[in-house]
């Protein structure tokens, strides 16, 4: 009787321990619960069970991260960290704890941090390939993109999965070589994962790189097949409405929109929501987003989270508190000198009439020739106010030969100061504007 | 339609935002790619390696392999059900039962997973896979009008001979077949009626290769090279209380004498898995001196299964659009049990990505066993935790080492098999029907590898211990591939 016990114990130890084992139990629900959910109920029960084994602590952590990304409820990163911090408490070695630390400053934008937790899992484990990716998400925050590249190809050259492979498709993306890039991202999605979450992701991206580069119909296909997959998944459901969107779907988008911003009212939906509300003429739908928007600002800054590029692109683009959009993109470019940083920081540049200042940003924003029509609408509307007539009309033109309909407020005016600067050309000389 | 009340919008808001505080904060604008755990398609779950008779002509003995990937592969899945990953490269191998060292290697590739348009695709117009191609109805033949998708997979024989190809590190590659066809998932008595019976539950247990469904038995490829090999989906094989093990609690662990009654529940029940297999003839393989711990003298290889991606390229320098790599080897497996119990956390990605000539180094976990330290730890027993070179010498390197010189071992279902093998007085010609000698279907390697980790090192005293589950949910197939018929998807052991 006893020995059974003991070997039940034993097993259920052993077994437990084994992340990428079939014990860890159905990848999929049984029940209409999300897998994460049962994950997290059943580990749960596991680490009150078992207090001293850390690798329960450290899968209930991972399952902690996963909810976190499911939900853009950010309460789970705390959760995770004390989770993650159990398991090192119990073994100061433990190697995927480490990692997953690494992994919640990271998510939490705390890139030296995670920086720091990343190498101290690999001098545990060098070949720990989650460690390579983290090293190589924070370079690619920070701007480093030959760093995020050698980083990745470690990760890639330890373990070919739709971890490396998703990563390393975002980088090629990023650094302009978007045909390779949607080619390994399709490799990802044929990789799959655990959670299907995870290749929803990945189609969602998929098809915005699609989508990005003007090839409306590929992106519909990915979207389309992506919805047969994951209905009810954020990332889709945002790709869904931009598609929609840019077949000038606006109740459809408007749909999609709503529904993405039900399960994880995030940011970017938040505000393309807003937008098209402005297209279709509903003024106060739009004001209404607005409202969402800073009220998020509000918490935010209630809970001691700083300003994000994303929002000062918002306050930039409609034109309110200035001077504060500026501030806090020129903060968060000094913090990480990305592309996406570059562009924002020339647009609020832009807006707040420093042209010379906003045409040094955009040019290290277009330096990876990043396949992004903002980049190179923005590029053409500074380049506008500063009397280059021929690069401005460069610039927008290849915007909207890039994506048409990169953005539904933005492609208008795209074209409006196009014909605009066409206009000109005949009817005046070229001659430096007057501030 | 009419208006909402302003004031009922404003609460409606404050009640959105209320929820959403906590996720708001700080979760601004990232949105990572996934940092995964867990690789279902890359997944080994067991390896199958026994000596039987080639699947069209009971004279010839041939070796059988049959690997079982994708754990979890629900039945009633609905949408696409579980496929092949047509990215990953899955292959057997047959080394040296001694080193480990790889002799000859079966890679089996696949198809596209998802094709848009024919020819993957019969009909791009349709939400159906199965049921509707150019024809609506019933799959009869795979493949025909009424199976719009089926994945196709082509098999290489790598072996070291080097003779006339140099292409491959002195290997020689020559590809067995190709545009081999797998059959349909077990959509339920309506779309693949050959797999069910009247009241829509898969038949399995069939004692020949005619008494097979069909759908199977034209998915069973005779290779010209003597080779025959089959792939698809099928019912999981393994079985074990995991449920009742994770919930400690639970007195159906505790019931019955040394867990022995079978009255736990099998958490595998009603899943099932993707299989690829393959029968090589005997004559066909090379055959090694080796010794066994139980058993003494043996003649016979070594066998184990891998699934590896191809890496890629991405420095920023080459800026060519061709930039697959070599492959790398993601996933790894032999003996049942080695990296899921007894290798520890921290060295299990690195058994994956290691061959098994380099085993040596994990040599100390099965040397001395975690389980049985843990055991004693908490319970106070005294089983053997160091010394252990009876587990060292099943486990180390990890390949399955299969006597191809017994004779044919008894299948479940025959008179005289035993789920304990040997512990269970099933030999053949004085060798173990079961594991440690290869692995049949329904071996229950639970309690075979809790009674060796209890009984070790001089086995002075056998006792058997378990986990209460003794038996599949399925009856398995005695003829090749073996495994049982994959679960109906509405009507599975599971959901009943």
């Amino acid at each position: 009787m006893r020995r059974i016990t003991v070997v039940a114990v034993a097993l259920a130890l052993a077994l437990g321990s084994t992340p990428s084992a079939r014990a860890a139990g159905p990848a999929r629900p049984a029940t209409n619960q999300p897998a994460v959910d049962q994950a997290i109920e059943r580990l749960s029960a596991r680490t009150r069970q078992h207090r001293d084994d850390p690798s329960g602590w450290t899968a209930l952590a991972d399952a902690f991260m996963q909810k976190a990304r499911e939900t853009a409820d950010s309460a789970y990163y705390r959760r995770a960290e004390l989770a993650f911090e159990r398991a090192r408490a119990l073994d100061a070695a433990d190697v995927p704890a480490t990692v997953g630390l690494a992994r919640v400053h990271s998510a939490r934008h705390e890139f030296e941090k995670s920086i720091e937790w990343a190498k101290r899992a690999l001098e545990l484990d060098p070949k720990n390939a989650g460690a390579y990716g983290l090293l190589g998400d924070a370079a690619l925050e920070l701007g480093d993109y030959e760093a995020a590249t050698e980083h990745y190809q470690q990760m890639l050259d330890l373990r070919p999965d739709i971890s490396s492979y998703s990563r390393s498709a975002h980088l090629l993306f990023v650094t302009g070589d978007a045909r390779r890039a949607a080619w390994l991202m399709d490799r990802a999605i044929k990789a799959g994962a655990g959670y299907a979450e995870n290749t929803a992701w990945c189609r969602g991206q998929l098809a915005l790189m699609h989508l990005n580069t003007g090839n409306l119909l590929a992106a519909e296909q990915v979207v389309e097949q992506a919805m047969s997959l994951t209905p009810a998944n954020y990332h889709v459901l945002f790709a869904q409405g931009r598609v929609r969107a840019a077949r000038q779907d606006y109740a459809g988008a408007i749909d999609s929109y709503r529904r993405a911003s039900a399960i994880a009212p995030q940011h970017e939906v938040v505000v393309a929501l807003g937008q098209l509300y402005v297209v279709t003429g509903d003024r106060v739908s739009a004001d209404r987003q607005w409202a969402v928007v800073e009220t998020i600002d509000k918490l935010n800054k209630a809970n001691g989270v700083t300003g994000d590029l994303q929002l000062a692109r918002f306050l930039a683009d409609l034109d309110r508190r200035l001077p504060e959009a500026l501030s806090i993109a020129q903060a968060e470019y000094k913090r990480r000198p990305n592309v996406f940083a570059a562009d924002t920081l020339a647009w609020a540049y832009y807006k707040n009439g420093r042209y010379g200042e906003a045409k040094r940003a955009i040019a290290k924003a277009l330096a990876q020739r990043t396949p992004d029509a903002s980049f190179l609408f923005h590029a053409g509307m500074i380049h506008a106010r500063l009397g280059d007539r021929v690069s401005a009309q460069r610039y927008l033109a290849q915007a909207l030969s890039l994506n048409p309909s990169f953005n539904p407020v933005d492609a208008p005016l795209a074209a409006a100061t196009l014909a605009d600067l066409g206009a000109q050309a005949t009817d005046a000389p070229d001659e430096a504007p007057r501030p | 339609m009419r208006r909402v009340p302003r004031s009922r919008a404003v609460m409606a808001l404050a009640t959105l935002l209320l929820t959403f505080v906590n996720g708001l904060a700080g979760a601004a604008s990232h949105s990572d790619a996934p940092l995964i755990k867990q690789d279902p398609q890359a997944n080994l779950t067991d390896v199958y390696a026994f000596v039987g008779t080639k699947y069209n002509d009971p004279r010839e003995k041939v070796l059988n392999v049959v690997v079982h990937v994708r754990p979890f592969s629900e039945p009633g899945d609905g949408v696409i059900y579980d496929r092949f990953a047509d990215d990953a490269r899955y292959s057997i191998h047959i080394a040296d039962p001694t080193t480990g060292a790889e002799v000859m290697r079966y890679d089996f590739s696949f198809s596209n997973v998802n094709p848009t348009s024919p020819p993957g695709l019969k009909n791009p117009n349709t939400i159906l896979s199965y049921g509707r191609g150019t024809e609506i109805g019933p799959i009869t033949n795979v493949g025909d009008a009424r199976q719009n998708f089926v994945q196709t997979y082509s098999v290489t024989r790598v072996t070291a001979d080097g003779a006339s190809s140099k292409d491959n590190g002195g290997r020689q590659t020559l590809v067995l077949g190709n545009g081999l066809l797998t059959p349909p998932p077990n959509v339920g008595a309506r779309t693949t009626p050959f797999y069910n019976d009247a009241n829509g539950r898969a038949v399995s247990g069939a004692t020949s290769f005619a008494a097979l469904d069909q759908y199977t038995r034209q998915t069973v490829f005779g290779l010209s090279s003597g080779e025959a090999v089959f792939a698809g989906p099928r019912e999981d094989g393994f079985f074990a209380d995991t449920p009742g093990i994770f919930d400690l609690l639970d007195p159906r662990i505790l019931a019955g004498g040394l867990g022995q009654n079978g009255t736990g529940v099998d958490g595998f029940k009603g899943f099932n898995v993707l299989a690829y297999a393959i029968q090589i003839p005997l004559d066909r393989l090379p055959s090694f001196e080796y010794q066994s711990p139980f058993f003494g003298a043996q003649t016979g290889v070594g066998v184990y299964a891998s699934v590896s991606r191809p890496s890629v390229t991405i420095r920023l320098a080459s800026r060519e659009p061709r930039s697959e790599g070599p492959f790398v080897q993601v996933n790894r497996m032999g003996n049942p049990l080695f990296n899921e119990v007894l290798v520890a956390l921290k060295d299990k990605d690195n058994y994956n990505r290691r061959t098994p000539t380099d085993d040596a180094a994990f040599a100390t976990y099965a040397r001395n066993p975690e389980v049985a330290v843990l055991i004693n730890t908490v319970f106070g027993t005294s089983f053997a935790t160091s010394n252990r070179e009876d587990l060292v010498a099943v486990f180390i390197p990890d390949v399955l080492r299969v006597n191809t010189a017994t004779g044919l071992v008894r299948l479940a279902g025959e008179a005289g098999f035993s789920r304990l093998g040997f512990l269970g007085g099933d030999t053949t010609n004085g060798v173990s029907g079961g594991w440690p000698n290869g692995r049949r279907l329904g071996d229950d390697v639970v309690d075979i590898a809790l009674t060796a980790v209890a009984s070790g090192p001089t086995y002075a005293a056998i006792t058997v211990v378990g986990d209460n589950i003794n038996a599949n949910d399925q009856v398995y197939n005695q003829v090749f591939p073996y495994s049982a018929t994959p679960h109906a998807g509405p009507t599975n052991r599971k959901d009943p």
